[in-house]
């Protein structure tokens, strides 16, 4: 597989807008983000990325800066590593090393937390939960454990590039809107929950560049919540899986096993089809 | 070192597979039937969501524009089917298409596949449902139907209803036994006759034979039980008769990634591919309209919320199957469960489309669903693009990528909405239910591949004349999914069982044209 990185601007990143290369040099507010094509890519140069992004440095100095927690060059040297790593395979990499240095395990934790909650919204745990955004009462895919399911597939080792990506969306988002991110938890923990659910409905559109990426991550979200796609279907429901509960999924007989001697109505509800014979059709 | 030799080789063992390596066994041809996947008993299933779980034997591969589910295991898809056991409507066989000329082989008419219906049927066997036996889900639709001036009645099914606790778990293996599979007929049949099943053994291609008497080499890789992509050994069969039923994704692939060493391959290998026009939507039940307008209920003050209680089909209107309608207008209309797994998929009104509070609120009605199943009649849009290397498709962790690209025509989108508003018709009358669509992939999800490797006469749009042998290419028969020509409007399993007990009447007695000599057997496998 090969990688190519598209520099595209802002307003392309999940909107389904062009991806044909956008030349470096073109005046954006904010500047070129990095992005990726799945298809047809060829892995950059690591001293490419970084003379790409030294070319940014350059054109965007002095130019207003944001409140951002990273930095611009931070955050293309992120992405960037994102799209270079995503592309080999996310089941089939480590984190790049340098980028793992970057990041601490709360904060990975933190922004895929604010992911599934904006998926499957929950309340919060404690006073204070900044990633889970508290819009409705009960569980929800944090609570189901959307972490342990991703964990349980083998995703615990790709989690930090997609937090990074992720917050790597959410300051372009925020600049976007000019919306002020508090720099003490990651940038998509930042957004309050209408913003997050609004960059989530770009990010995941089905023409959206970041689809392929995030919405394997979605559907693991709504494996776990749905059913307890980690755990044995009859252990959880024995633990009180908070997802399988509030949908109703119904326990098993006290051997762990399902049965449902009450099943019918026993009445007859309809007339057959008049040509149709022995249940089939003519 | 000379390869080894068998009279027949068959490749995979779902219905288009045992069903022949039955007759040809009992015939006292040899057979050997190599099968990709593992091989699992009733004991050996659990009722359980886990992942890694049932996805030891069934696949869900990604293509382009579609989602396609099969079986991977001894047994294939009837292993995990649901078990709904219908004969296809006669117009079916009067298709035209998009080409505007008989799809299906003039020799099969729903009147000469009848024969054939019943002996599958008696093999199974089948049962045919009471109202007694259909569970509440079944019994809403039906009811729904009715207020709405349908007509609906139960769908027959393979199921020993003495053996049935109505779990709701076929979609991971029946642990009662109660559900039947090939596990349980053609398979111990066949292998009581002498054949050979082989589990864990994925063919790769096809190339002349070597030895003398032979005509045909069948190279397989031995896959790792722990890890699908791993291949661990290797081999070479070499056959008088290859019987290819490696189900509707297998087939075509390993067709094509023979092609060059068996001198070309017929254009329609690999094209037409249907997925049997497979529409799903979801009716979400207010519980006091079930009680009120449809007048059940189930225990005192509860109408419905029964969706995860019963076997997973059991319900139908043929209402929208008029033989005289116009094609791709007609489809079938069915109640079926579908484990929470797929609640992913499905969508509510607003932004955004499949997640969010409003999706958590629908999710937490999810006793009140139905999942409503549409079979409609699709184009034969889907084309398979060039094999992998190895395997039917790219596994990749958890996922899994095949070559197939289904760009939906107009018209099978014409039948999907016709089919939703039928659904949306009978369903939200009176407010008894909210439909909601899958809104959160535009992909087509198919349960029911179909026609990559087809059946027809005419040779530019069909691989297979009207015996099921691969045209240019004596000796190499097609008899699963891939082989059907057409969507259904029903569910296809019984459909592939009838023509397959069709070309193994066909295969016995032309057995002797490619050096076996068989006797005729009439008797069904005993189980």
């Amino acid at each position: 597989m090969r990688v190519v990185l598209v520099p595209i601007s802002p307003v392309d990143l999940g909107v389904g807008g062009s991806i044909e290369p956008v030349p470096i040099s073109t005046e954006e507010p904010f500047g070129s983000a990095f992005f990726y094509r799945v298809a047809e890519m060829r892995v950059m140069k690591r001293s490419e990325i970084d003379r790409i992004i030294e070319r940014e440095d350059e054109r965007l100095a002095g130019s207003t800066a944001i409140a951002v927690r990273i930095t611009r060059r931070s955050l293309l040297k992120r992405v960037a590593l994102l799209a270079a790593a995503w592309t080999i395979g996310p089941w089939q990499i480590g984190v790049p090393s340098a980028l793992g240095q970057e990041l601490n395990t709360l904060d990975v934790t933190a922004t895929i937390e604010a992911f599934a909650d904006t998926l499957i919204p929950g309340q919060k745990r404690f006073p204070g939960d900044r990633a889970i955004a508290g819009v409705v009462s009960g569980a929800g895919a944090v609570q189901a454990g959307a972490i342990e399911m991703l964990n349980f597939v083998g995703f615990e080792e790709v989690l930090p590039l997609l937090a990074v990506g992720l917050d790597a969306l959410a300051v372009l988002y925020a600049a976007g809107h000019s919306i002020a991110l508090d720099p003490t938890v990651p940038p998509f923990v930042a957004l309050d929950f209408n913003s997050r659910t609004a960059l989530l409905v770009e990010v995941l559109d089905e023409s959206a560049l970041t689809r392929s990426t995030f919405y394997g991550i979605a559907a693991l979200c709504f494996v776990a919540y749905n059913t307890a796609g980690y755990l044995p279907t009859a252990v959880a429901i024995s633990e009180g899986h908070p997802g399988l509960a509030a949908i109703g999924f119904p326990a098993p007989n006290s051997d762990g096993i399902w049965r449902f001697p009450e099943f019918s109505y026993e009445r007859i509800l309809a007339r057959p089809h008049p040509h149709s014979k022995s249940g089939n059709p003519a | 070192m000379a390869n080894e030799t068998t009279d027949v080789l068959i490749v995979g063992t779902g219905f288009g597979g045992s069903i022949p390596g039955y007759y040809l066994a009992a015939g006292g041809a040899s057979v050997i039937m190599l099968e990709r996947g593992p091989r699992f008993s009733s004991a050996d299933f659990m009722q359980s969501l886990q992942v890694g779980t049932f996805s030891r034997f069934v696949d869900s591969i990604a293509g382009t524009g579609i989602d396609v589910t099969a079986g991977n295991c001894v047994g294939g898809s009837s292993v995990v089917y649901y078990a709904a056991s219908l004969r296809a409507p006669s117009f079916i066989f009067e298709r035209r298409g998009t080409l505007g000329r008989r799809l299906w082989p003039a020799s099969i008419t729903r009147d000469s596949l009848d024969k054939w219906y019943r002996r599958a049927e008696e093999a199974l066997p089948v049962s045919e449902l009471s109202w007694n036996d259909v569970p509440y889900a079944g019994g809403v639709f039906a009811a729904a139907c009715t207020r709405a001036g349908h007509t609906c009645q139960p769908v027959p099914v393979a199921v020993d209803l003495t053996l049935c606790t109505n779990c709701n778990w076929m979609h991971t293996g029946c642990i009662f036994d109660a559900k039947r599979s090939m596990l349980l007929n053609y398979i111990p049949a066949a292998e009581a006759s002498g054949a050979q099943i082989r589990p864990l053994c994925e063919v790769q291609s096809i190339q002349p034979a070597q030895t003398a008497g032979y005509r045909y080499a069948v190279s397989y890789q031995q896959v790792d039980p722990n890890n699908y992509s791993n291949y661990v050994g290797s081999g070479v069969i070499e056959a008088k008769i290859v019987i290819i039923a490696a189900g509707t994704m297998g087939t075509p692939v390993i067709l094509q990634r023979s092609a060059q060493r068996l001198g070309g391959m017929p254009s329609a290998v690999g094209r037409y591919f249907s997925a049997n026009g497979d529409r799903v939507t979801v009716a979400a039940f207010d519980d006091d309209k079930v009680q009120s307008l449809l007048g059940l209920q189930r225990a005192p003050g509860v109408g419905y919320e029964a969706f995860p209680i019963g076997k997973p089909i059991a319900a139908m209107t043929f209402d929208y199957l008029n033989p005289s309608a116009p094609e791709f207008s007609r489809f079938g209309l069915q109640q079926i469960y579908f484990p929470p797994i797929v609640n992913l998929i499905i969508g509510v009104d607003g932004t955004p489309s499949w997640f969010g509070v409003a999706k958590r609120d629908l999710t937490s009605q999810w006793r009140s669903w139905m999942t409503i199943l549409a079979m409609t009649e699709d184009a034969n849009e889907g084309v398979f693009g060039a094999p992998p290397e190895f395997g039917n498709f790219k596994r990749i962790g958890p996922a899994s990528v095949g070559q197939l690209t289904y760009n939906t025509a107009p018209e099978t989108t014409y039948g999907f909405d016709l089919s939703d508003a039928a659904s949306r018709s009978i369903m939200t009358l009176d407010g008894l239910a909210t439909l909601n669509l899958v809104t959160s992939t535009n992909r087509v999800q198919c349960a029911h591949p179909l026609a990559s490797c087809r059946m027809g006469d005419d040779p530019e749009t069909s691989a297979l004349d009207d015996s099921h042998e691969l045209r240019g290419h004596p000796g190499i028969f097609v008899t699963d999914g891939s082989s059907v020509p057409t969507s259904l409007c029903v569910n296809p399993s019984l459909t592939i069982a009838a023509l397959a007990e069709r070309a193994s009447s066909i295969l016995l007695k032309r057995a002797h044209e490619y050096g076996v000599e068989v006797k005729e057997v009439k008797s069904l496998p005993q189980s």
